[in-house]
């Protein structure tokens, strides 16, 4: 049970599960740059706007976008920018 | 910022680089993040940004021709996104991802669909993706299922203290019924999950039991503001289901599950 004191960090198993099948792809961008073929590389727009669709699908769209203001408010507004988090170590 | 003798590896006029290198690529971000000085990615390579317009990627250089895989680089890999998560956008790259240089960055990744990376990178703001795992405790979710299901009993009864080579159609039999019982009890232990997620997101994605045992595993996008409420959430199933279910909540990541990668074709 590690719930009580708040997430726990990923396993090697979940960053596995997670990394190497999920994500977006560019290796058809990468052959396509190597080969020299002015061809629009297919894929990558679907994707996005696949994704970015199963989102807009979303009744929480408003609140979302409203929390993003009220997280951009907090770091600072526009003009701040934002810093990386520290990369977290895993003893 | 750039010191004359970085200039002349970084910069590519005519199109041949002397020495070999690449730039794994992390993920795509607003182009107002910015690395922390010391932020090291793959090989403690140093983490930098590529910018065009209002995105930007995250990079760091890489050699070509080192090995990558090891369990270290998939945690630096997994590291710098999801430690991005937590402050801002993230769309992560799936691990693996290098391109020749940073003018590639641009010309081959950012600048063709730009717009659709600015907003889903806006879709995502203030959200971060969490994992909501649960697996079976085998002795418990065993003696359930025998409980429940009188035939699974009898065999089971048919089973003790017998020599083994009498028992292997009623084992095979048991282990039928055990096998269909978890699926069945898979859906509806993942299906209350859903509903007591419900009043947080209602987007999610169930994956696939990657065990026997894996009674839930499903991905959602939350505020980061709420997650609070989503730890009380899923401490409140691990409570119910006590030494039935062990529930982990693993988070803030960037949102793998939420960005789709077609099948390529063919």
């Amino acid at each position: 049970m590690t719930t009580a004191g708040g997430p726990s960090s990923s396993s090697l198993a979940d960053v596995i599960d997670t990394i190497l099948d999920k994500g977006l792809v560019i290796d058809a961008y990468v052959r396509v740059s190597l080969v020299g073929i002015g061809s629009e590389p297919k894929g990558l727009s679907d994707l996005v706007s696949g994704g970015t669709e199963k989102i807009a699908k979303s009744k929480t769209k408003g609140a979302l976008e409203s929390a993003g203001e009220k997280l951009g408010d907090l770091l600072g507004g526009s003009g701040s920018e934002r810093e990386l988090a520290p990369r977290r170590s895993h003893t | 910022m750039t010191s004359p003798e970085d200039t002349e590896t970084d910069t590519d006029d005519d199109g041949a680089t002397v020495e070999a290198s690449g730039i794994y690529v992390y993920g795509i971000v607003p182009a107002d993040v910015q690395p922390e000085d010391d932020a090291t990615g793959i090989h403690d390579a140093p983490i930098e940004i590529v910018t065009h317009g209002e995105i930007a990627a995250l990079v760091s250089e890489i050699d070509p021709g080192r090995r990558l895989g090891t369990p270290a680089d998939l945690r630096a890999h997994a590291d710098i996104l999801d430690g991005t998560s937590h402050v801002a956008p993230v769309l992560p790259l799936r691990f693996g991802a290098v391109l020749s240089d940073r003018d590639a960055v641009i010309n081959e990744l950012l600048a063709d669909h730009g717009d659709a990376f600015a907003s889903a990178l806006n879709e995502l703001e203030g959200c971060a993706q969490y994992l909501v795992k649960g697996r079976y405790v085998e002795e418990t979710i065993i003696r359930e299922i025998v409980e429940e299901n009188p035939k699974a009993s009898t065999l089971l009864e048919s089973i003790r203290d017998q020599p083994e080579e009498l028992t292997r159609d009623a084992r095979t039999a048991l282990g039928e019924i055990i096998g269909h019982a978890l699926e069945a009890k898979r859906e509806t232990d993942t299906g209350t999950t859903l509903d007591a997620l419900s009043p947080l997101t209602d987007i999610v994605t169930v994956r696939e039991p990657t065990h026997d045992e894996d009674a839930v595993q499903i991905a959602v996008l939350v505020e980061v503001d709420r997650q609070d409420e989503l730890e009380q959430t899923v401490g409140d199933l691990a409570a119910r289901w006590d030494d039935r279910i062990t529930m982990r909540l693993v988070g803030p990541m960037a949102p793998y599950d939420f960005v789709v990668t077609p099948k390529p074709e063919g």
